[in-house]
């Protein structure tokens, strides 16, 4: 590279982060409002409890919104465990979506991600964690969702209880509904319980912003779920060895804080495509 | 050590038989998986749509249950109770009916549960009747019970969590 070229590779990378990124917040949008169709249920009646309620969508996302279209993948397990059936459609389309592309949807659909990345930007002193963290989410995944739903039924200790999407898609929403006011048992207004979620969101908000995307690289079951496809996934990330100089700028715009280079297609990667702004990664299929 | 041709073709593979699995998993549940909630077979979808307002669940003897539905055993009691009929409608040559034990008792007064509490004396002065806990349950004898279950007020429309 020339002295006068420098501008010219800049300007490309910079055009291209701008194309990735406004490419990626359309896409988490259009999924937010995509999952959210229930708000057409002000004139088309009965769409918020339609057929699509049956199905879950792969996105973390909690079905008890009342504008949610499709039910949460990780609601569906957990009930399902609870009544100790098989979830066949459930794990044939996360297991679908994640053969596909892996984490794909954390990086690029999921609204509980485009929320740690807004309250990420906040101006705060930024740190690292340790990567033995990772692991606490198969702990969760085991324990919160298969384990104690199938073993205790009647236990309030699911995941969904502390689960920080559900205070804010269905906890907050439902505390100004008076339909469940007036329903007895169901949502007795400020209790212990709600401000307990409540101060789960906050720990998880305050957990997110010195820390990237904090919540799925430690506490988030579904990527647990989607990172298991992660290393063999049909759509997945290649080295263009030709054009890599080990710069380690892919590194730096590595919203998980992994080496793209060294641990390409890991479990950790979300799939954003941040690290292809250098062009020397790029996905492809197979 | 495998070869790595073997290695390449190997992901592909494993790719095609997890896609297999994992569509064949959602067409089996959809063309074959029925599962008994009160008795009426319902698919995984409905299983899931209930499961969303905790509207299913497993009983003690381990079926599938909807809590908001009332129970058969009240839709059973809306049988008449056997009451002596007027001896120009019975016909001839048939036996009486057995007397009954009960005199007050009127037609669809079996209606009532054993366990609810003693109907209110007969008064000069017709009184309000308190609020019943569950309506659907105690019909009374001029207002035939509904044919299809009823639905408890109280069904959520999505878990509250």
């Amino acid at each position: 590279m020339t002295v006068g070229q420098e501008p010219l590779v800049m300007g490309s990378i910079i055009t291209r982060a701008k194309k990735i990124r406004v490419s990626r917040r359309l896409a988490q949008v259009s999924a937010l409002v995509l999952i959210n169709l229930g708000f057409l249920n002000i004139w088309f009646a009965d769409l918020n409890t339609g057929a699509l309620r049956g199905i879950c969508s792969p996105i973390f996302y909690c079905h008890s919104c009342p504008w949610a279209t499709m039910a949460c993948p990780l609601g569906v397990l957990i009930n399902f465990s609870r009544l100790r059936i098989v979830p066949f459609v459930t794990l044939g389309l996360l297991g679908l979506v994640g053969t596909l592309g892996g984490r794909l949807v954390c990086g690029w659909l999921c609204p509980f991600g485009l929320l740690q990345e807004l309250l990420h930007k906040i101006p705060t002193r930024k740190f690292r964690i340790p990567a033995g963290l990772s692991y606490v989410k198969y702990a969760l995944l085991v324990v919160f969702v298969f384990a104690v739903p199938f073993f205790w039924p009647g236990a309030p200790y699911t995941f969904c209880d502390g689960c920080p999407s559900s205070v804010i898609e269905s906890t907050i929403p439902w505390a100004f509904v008076a339909q469940w006011q007036v329903t007895p048992g169901m949502f007795g207004g400020f209790t212990p319980r709600f401000w307990i979620r409540i101060s789960i969101l906050v720990a998880v908000a305050i957990f997110v912003v010195p820390v990237s995307r904090g919540f799925c690289r430690v506490l988030c079951p579904l990527g647990a779920i989607f990172s298991l496809f992660n290393r063999f996934s049909l759509f997945r990330f290649g080295l263009v060895h030709a054009k890599c100089n080990n710069c380690g700028a892919c590194a730096k715009w590595c919203p998980v804080d992994i080496d793209p280079v060294g641990q390409m297609n890991t479990a950790e990667c979300i799939r954003c495509h941040e690290c292809t702004i250098s062009r020397h990664i790029k996905m492809g299929v197979l | 050590m495998k070869p790595a041709g073997a290695r390449r073709a190997a992901r592909p593979l494993g790719i095609l038989v997890l896609v297999i699995l994992c569509g064949g998993a959602i067409t089996y549940s959809v063309r074959s998986v029925r599962y008994r909630v009160d008795e009426a077979p319902v698919s995984e979808f409905v299983v899931t749509k209930l499961s969303l307002t905790h509207s299913v669940e497993r009983d003690s003897s381990g079926t599938l249950t909807n809590p908001y539905v009332e129970k058969a055993s009240v839709r059973a009691s809306s049988k008449r109770t056997p009451t002596a009929p007027k001896a120009s409608a019975r016909k001839p040559g048939r036996p009486a009916p057995p007397k009954m034990l009960n005199k007050q008792a009127k037609p669809g007064s079996a209606l009532k549960k054993p366990a609810a509490k003693k109907p209110p004396p007969k008064a000069v002065v017709p009184k309000k009747p308190a609020p019943k806990k569950s309506p659907a349950k105690k019909p009374t004898a001029k207002k035939p019970p509904p044919k299809k279950p009823a639905k408890r007020p109280s069904q959520p429309a999505a878990c509250p969590t």
